[in-house]
């Protein structure tokens, strides 16, 4: 059974003219990683709120359509039992703070103290999670007195210690380095490998092309393309949806292009273009 | 976890501390100025000294009440017009014992609030008493909006510097004498209320995401409990304040 499905959902912010998202279906499956794609205000940040159950209790709008946790409704469960299967780590990472705690150690710790987890319980997890991702040297800091990248460690720490089944990340690399990029995946992959669900937001390609299983493609309100990572990303449909292909896919494209290389497939990751080009390259 | 707040006090259970808060005032209220001044005020600032921070109680305690204590006794003191003893007298001004008197008591229970809420401040953290009040079945959301509320005051400070330096890199004074610090400061407060709104709905998100309306009972990571010296303290202030209005009410009556 999909852990997590979508059935003819349709919205419309309460002041636009026009929908945002039309007819938008799909299903998620246990453990699967997927990835939404899109350019900036197709509606990927409101279809994660759809996912979430945020719209439209918090953002108002019209809605039509079904979306389903576990076989259940979303509209009718209440905002705390969401809270227990679905984790959401949201775009700006400054907002993503309780306003209540002094220490990013309490910070992490706080949706722990609201699903009623023991003290020890939850000093092993908050730990855990800061060595994870590598920001212990954050745990007595303010949390309002972080740098951009450290905040989004921080909130995505502040959920991913909840533990939840389902996760929806939203650009969470937005605002860090490459090492920090790369450790957020790394803790991402972690998390695909505990059996998680996964659903990310993400415009940095090759990092999405090196992890995720599936690729939604997001235009024009619609899904214009649900396949495997591989099939999407060595695709030049895509750019057509202002999206881009990972480095290596282009490079692949322009060698065939020019009639340097051929390619079994095009290849989307470093390791299928090092895979298929060791053989040929003295 | 750091311990924020330093000195035996701060060991106290947050509520032991509220009991010794209310039989104060209770107290400054009950009795004239000698009460206030001559035991109360004294107690507190002896309490202080166990504070770990001494100093910055004394500060504060003055600088938030000298102008209005000041200010008071003037205004009793010119206004007095009675026959009583005078104490000084240069030209027009004239001090009178009663004119002493009336502003000890206008400014008593002032003084004694000011007291005991700073040093209980001084000593306990808010979120402290958050908890304790929580264990005493509080509503989680009514001490999470009583805590925001009093964290939003450095938040809307910190937010308002950022708008004032947006301001700045768009070439509006903002530095200067009070007329133009003025006329920078309005135009700014539109900004400010709109963004605070704006943020609230994204706070809500926030705690919905981190389970804060999640059914069941929560669990706290700091270990706040109240101990056998906390019952002890708090009963025996309670029965001293208790004797104390009774014996002043019993002399009131006969």
């Amino acid at each position: 059974m999909a852990v997590l499905e979508l059935r003819n959902v349709t919205f419309k912010y309460q002041l636009a003219k026009e929908n945002i998202l039309e007819d938008i279906s799909f299903s998620i499956e246990k453990g699967e990683f997927v990835a939404l794609v899109g350019k900036n205000g197709v509606g990927k940040t409101t279809l994660c709120s759809i996912m979430r159950g945020l719209i439209p209790t918090f953002h108002t709008g019209t809605m039509s359509g079904q979306v389903l946790l576990n076989g259940s409704d979303i509209s009718e469960m209440s905002m705390g039992d969401i809270a227990l299967h679905i984790g959401f780590v949201f775009q700006n990472p400054f907002v993503q703070v309780s306003g209540v705690k002094q220490t990013v150690f309490e910070e992490i710790a706080y949706g722990l103290e609201n699903l009623g987890v023991e003290r020890s319980e939850i000093i092993r997890r908050v730990d855990e999670m800061l060595n994870q991702l590598n920001i212990n040297h954050l745990r007595f800091k303010h949390p309002m007195q972080l740098s951009g990248g450290q905040s989004q460690r921080v909130a995505l720490a502040s959920v991913l210690v909840m533990d939840p089944e389902i996760l929806i990340i939203d650009e969470p690399t937005s605002q860090l380095d490459p090492q920090g990029t790369e450790e957020v995946f790394e803790t991402i992959r972690l998390l695909k490998d505990r059996k998680k669900t996964i659903i990310l937001v993400e415009h940095k390609i090759d990092w999405v092309a090196e992890y995720a299983d599936r690729i939604i493609v997001i235009d024009q309100k619609q899904i214009v393309k649900d396949a495997p990572a591989q099939a999407v990303f060595s695709d030049p449909m895509l750019l057509s949806t202002g999206n881009n292909l990972p480095q290596v896919a282009l490079l692949a494209l322009k060698l065939m292009k020019s009639g340097k290389a051929v390619f079994d497939e095009i290849p989307t990751t470093l390791e299928d273009a090092y895979q298929q080009l060791k053989g040929r390259v003295r | 976890m750091l311990d924020r707040k330093k000195g035996p006090l701060s060991k106290l259970y947050p509520l032991t501390k509220v009991v010794f808060l209310m039989c104060a005032v209770v107290l400054s209220l009950a009795f004239d100025w000698k009460v206030g001044y001559l035991v109360i005020v004294p107690l507190t600032l002896i309490l202080a000294l166990f504070s770990g921070n001494f100093f910055g109680f004394l500060k504060k305690f003055i600088g938030a009440l000298l102008l209005f204590v000041i200010f008071v006794f003037l205004f009793k003191i010119m206004l007095d017009k009675s026959d009583s003893q005078i104490l000084f007298q240069w030209q027009f001004v004239i001090i009178r014992i009663q004119g002493l008197i009336d502003g000890l008591n206008q400014t008593s229970v002032l003084v004694v609030m000011a007291a005991v809420v700073l040093l209980f401040f001084e000593t306990t953290e808010v979120e402290d008493l958050m908890i304790s009040l929580q264990q005493k079945n509080v509503s989680h959301v009514v001490s999470y909006i009583i805590l925001s509320t009093l964290q939003m005051i450095p938040d809307m400070i910190k937010r308002s510097k950022v708008i004032m330096q947006a301001q700045q890199a768009r070439g509006i004074e903002t530095e200067g004498n009070m007329i133009l610090r003025l006329r920078a400061f309005f135009p700014s407060l539109g900004p400010l209320i709109i963004s605070s709104i704006s943020e609230l709905e994204d706070r809500a998100i926030t705690l919905e995401v981190r389970g804060f309306s999640a059914s069941g009972k929560k669990t706290f990571l700091k270990d706040i409990r109240s101990r056998n010296i906390d019952r002890i303290l708090s009963v025996a202030m309670v029965l001293i304040t208790i004797s104390i209005l009774g014996w002043r009410i019993f002399v009131w009556l006969f």
